[in-house]
């Protein structure tokens, strides 16, 4: 090679210089010829990293058994069965007349478990301001990284563990699903609104300081009527994510948290065509929910 | 309803300034001379925050908060449980080596004990890995097909759109119920199938609406070069695209790792999910503690690197 | 040889932005368009690659009718067409020299250019345009770690790559400082002397004056003057532009006191 290096002399740059080639354009080529030498190997690492992700999926594969139960021949007439009675929901069920009281209804846990989420993300909504101020890193310096890693601690708990825990403070209640959903919308709603206060314009903010304002007073007229349609986009949007993990719960919970339990309860007693109507309702009240919060959105921003 | 009514009256007086302010628009341009004008806009802040409140009365009024089980509000065990998360049980994990241990193996080897016999934390992440490789690989595709400035064919991508979008409402244990019908409870395909659906569901949303905000200058030099459609996107946009994809790629992997707790009551059985789920019910806290050491450095790790990531390319 | 007859361009709006539009292009002219920004100068280029569909009329391309063409024909017509941007619409996350090599992928089809197998002598031809330009030790650096100017050339050296016979210029050394417009414009003369017919888009009268061999004035969708740069004055240019020229229509002196050699190839080691 008749490149000349010109940089300093460090074995990773040499090796990040046959891989990459010269990304400093450091190095001086006389011809295209010796440019062409010096040209990236960049294929090997793209081929290995390739390979590695290749294997590894062979591997895990492997570990998570997704062979097993092959062993097991699928009977192609229980499963037409089982799907016949699923897209065949049991509308009695459904809106609960004939054989079941109201109680006992799709449409009755469905408005339980929408109940619970409104009131688990307004709580949680409100709870989040202060840990989403205290986290803003424009507002507190490096004093937000203490929340915004106990943020992250609380992101980091699976939902289902949370409530799991909770049972053991409040019982099978609604009010353990309650705080559940708020305690654990904490951890998202409150990165996004230090996020919304971090990209907020302070300009106004040091107008005020002109004006002599204390505290308080600034964050009141110069703050909070900027970040309030924000906020509250926010809030909606995890509202939706709130709705989904509140049909979980009920996996948890038993039927004060609403419709998940009543799936748990059709799988182990084979009932197929009420497990379609559970499904039904969920889905056309998820996509009902999200298609109503994303048109809010949109005219709030 | 009185106030909505066409004709004056006091119901419509009141709901215009309660809902509505008069907001003045600049027309020094206009042909007509008048250099301000109001015009009616919504007040959607409050009307959210008014709709909110009456939900809340309505929930009040329905969820059955006091007919259930009535709460005892149990404190002291609430936090004796992480006290006792964090010490090992003389009966079980003896001490602070057979805590440190039942983590190991509750990562790698495999949980054995009298009351449960479950796979290790690494068969429940190759599960998600699975699940996780299968759903971006589908994911390239279809939101290249989503964005409007690649595909140009409107009916082609809202039908995409649509489709996608009924997808990702449905929840991940819904999916994992339905493939469960086909084939069986107990097995992770149905579970695997079920995870790369749901993450076919968010990359395609978050990766598309990336695509829609990035510059499509280079598009448009390579189609000028003589490039097809498919080669155009290869040079021009993929190279713009792939790092986002990785990012995104490992935040719905740790997403997944978390939401699987859920498929250990529909779908899988003697997994580690099903492990926690039991230790918990069964008061086992001191195993609680040590299994959820994996999870938390798994779950903190990818955390940070995606948000690393993604705060560095946008 | 270029020849534009009775072209009528209508945007979707309604919008008539060329009006019976004929020229007749030599190979080997340096061309340049000048005219109010809205007249029409940038749609004109657009419409020589097919970027834009034409209404009326037919451009011919060595006598092949470019606007007829669809796919596939219409592809690697395109590939003896090069084109340069204001904005230089370069891939920023890839190297210089992956950017140069773009230039190649009407000559491949899809399965090559996605796994970037390219000829040897197509690596080389890229390396040794670059080498034309004096930016041969940035062939494998990141794209948006170049100053403007040499990302400009990295697009010329792209368009060369292309072996076009037609190099078409939107604009090209708009988004410039003096010092590094006059050197591009050395750049483009030097591939006007490789044979290679050159249309640009002017926005200051005096490089256009200095550097073209043929100068096209645009009002309103038409052709309003058409002949060599000494016939320039202030009369033709208040018929081009239907006023006086403006400060920022010229370059001002820097434009004959400056040096005629690149700046920034001499910087490079």
């Amino acid at each position: 090679m008749s490149a000349k290096a010109t940089n300093k002399k460090s074995p990773f740059r040499k090796v990040i210089n046959f891989f990459a080639g010269d990304t400093q354009g450091m190095t001086h080529y006389d011809d295209p010829v010796s440019a062409y030498a010096a040209k990236p190997k960049m294929w090997i690492v793209n081929l290995f990293f390739v390979l590695c992700l290749i294997l590894a999926f062979i591997y895990a594969c492997f570990v998570s058994d997704i062979f097993l139960g092959n062993d097991r021949p699928i009977s192609w007439d229980l499963v037409g069965e089982r799907l016949n009675d699923f897209v065949h929901p049991d509308w009695s069920y459904f809106f609960g007349y004939g054989e079941y009281v109201f109680k006992e209804s799709v449409v009755y846990n469905c408005l339980v478990t929408l109940g619970v989420t409104i009131l688990g993300t307004t709580i949680g909504f409100l709870l989040s301001i202060p840990f989403g101020f205290f986290a803003s890193h424009k507002l507190f310096g490096k004093w937000a990284n203490i929340c915004s890693f106990l943020l992250i601690a609380i992101r980091t708990f699976p939902e289902l563990l949370l409530a799991l825990f909770f049972v053991g403070l409040a019982g099978q209640t609604c009010v353990t699903a309650l705080l559940c959903l708020s305690i654990h919308s904490i951890g998202m709603i409150g990165k996004l609104y230090a996020d919304q206060l971090d990209e907020l314009d302070l300009d106004a903010l040091e107008a005020m300081d002109a004006c002599g304002a204390n505290a308080i007073q600034r964050v009141h007229t110069a703050v909070v009527p900027e970040i309030i349609p924000s906020f509250l986009s926010v809030g909606l949007y995890r509202f939706d994510i709130n709705l989904r993990t509140a049909t979980m719960l009920g996996l948890v919970l038993n039927q004060s948290a609403g419709v998940g339990y009543s799936i748990l309860l059709d799988i182990s007693k084979s009932a197929y065509s009420r497990l379609g109507a559970d499904t039904l309702a969920i889905i056309v009240m998820i996509v009902a929910v999200d298609l109503w919060s994303s048109w809010l959105r949109k005219k709030l921003v | 309803m009185p106030f909505l009514a066409k004709k004056d009256n006091a119901w419509r007086r009141f709901a215009m300034k309660a809902f509505y302010k008069e907001v003045a628009v600049d027309l020094s341009d206009a042909q007509d001379g008048s250099n301000v004008k109001y015009i009616r806009k919504p007040r959607l802040t409050k009307m959210i925050l008014i709709l909110i409140a009456v939900a809340i009365v309505i929930v009040l009024a329905t969820i059955p908060l006091n007919t259930s089980t009535r709460v005892r509000w149990n404190w002291t065990y609430f936090f004796k449980q992480f006290a006792a998360m964090l010490s090992p049980n003389p009966r079980r994990t003896v001490d602070s080596a057979g805590w440190w241990s039942f983590a190991w193996q509750s990562f790698a080897v495999g949980i054995r004990t009298p009351l449960v016999n479950a796979q290790p934390f690494l068969h429940i992440f190759c599960i998600n890995f699975v699940g996780t490789v299968i759903g971006c690989l589908l994911s390239v595709p279809v939101y290249y097909l989503c964005a409007h400035n690649v595909n140009h064919n409107k009916g082609l991508r809202i039908a995409v759109k649509i489709f996608n979008d009924i997808l990702r409402c449905i929840p991940m244990f819904i999916l994992c119920v339905i493939f469960g019908l086909i084939f069986g409870n107990g097995v992770a395909l149905p579970c695997i199938l079920a995870i790369a659906l749901f993450t076919l569901g968010i990359m395609y949303q978050m990766m598309y609406e990336y695509l829609e905000t990035l510059n499509m200058k280079p598009f448009e030099s390579m189609r000028s070069c003589g490039a097809n459609n498919l080669q155009a996107v290869a040079l021009g946009l993929h190279p713009e695209v792939k790092p986002m994809f990785f990012a995104y790629a490992i935040y719905v992997l740790e997403i997944n790792i978390r939401a699987s707790v859920v498929l250990s009551y529909v779908g899988l059985t003697s997994t580690y999910m099903n492990a926690l789920q039991t230790y918990i019910e069964n008061n086992y806290l001191d195993y609680i503690g040590a299994m959820l050491v994996p999870l938390f450095i798994v779950v903190a790790t990818l955390q940070i690197i995606s948000n690393t990531l993604v705060r560095r390319l946008k | 040889m270029l020849e534009l007859k009775n072209v009528d361009k209508v945007y979707p709006n309604g919008f008539k932005a060329l009006n019976n539009v004929s020229l007749e292009v030599k190979d080997g002219e340096f061309i340049s368009i000048i005219g109010l920004s809205g007249a029409g100068k940038s749609t004109l280029i657009r419409c020589i690659n097919r970027m834009h569909d034409i209404q009326g009329g037919e451009i011919l391309i060595d006598g092949v009718d470019i606007s007829k063409l669809k796919g596939k024909a219409l592809r690697q017509q395109r590939r003896s067409i090069g084109m340069i941007f204001q904005s230089f619409n370069l891939v920023r996350r890839s190297s210089v020299y992956k950017n140069v090599l773009g230039g190649r992928v009407g000559y491949h089809n899809t399965f090559e250019t996605i796994f970037g197998i390219y000829t040897k002598e197509e690596k080389l031809l890229a390396l040794q345009n670059l080498d034309k330009f004096g930016i041969l030790d940035k062939a494998y650096v990141r794209a948006d770690q170049l100053s403007g100017g040499q990302q400009q050339r990295v697009a010329l050296a792209r368009a060369l790559t292309q072996q076009p016979k037609i190099l078409l210029a939107d604009e090209p050394v708009a988004s410039l400082d003096p010092a590094t417009t006059i050197a591009v414009m050395n750049d483009f003369t030097r591939i006007n002397k490789m044979g290679i017919t050159i249309i640009a888009n002017m926005h200051h009268v005096d490089l256009a004056k200095k550097y073209s061999t043929r100068i096209i004035g645009v009002r309103a969708g038409e052709i309003v003057f058409d002949g060599k740069p000494e016939e320039v004055d202030d009369e033709v240019c208040f018929k081009i532009y239907g006023r006086h020229l403006t400060a920022n229509e010229n370059l001002g002196a820097s434009v004959d006191e400056l040096p005629d050699e690149p700046v920034e190839g001499k910087e490079a080691k």
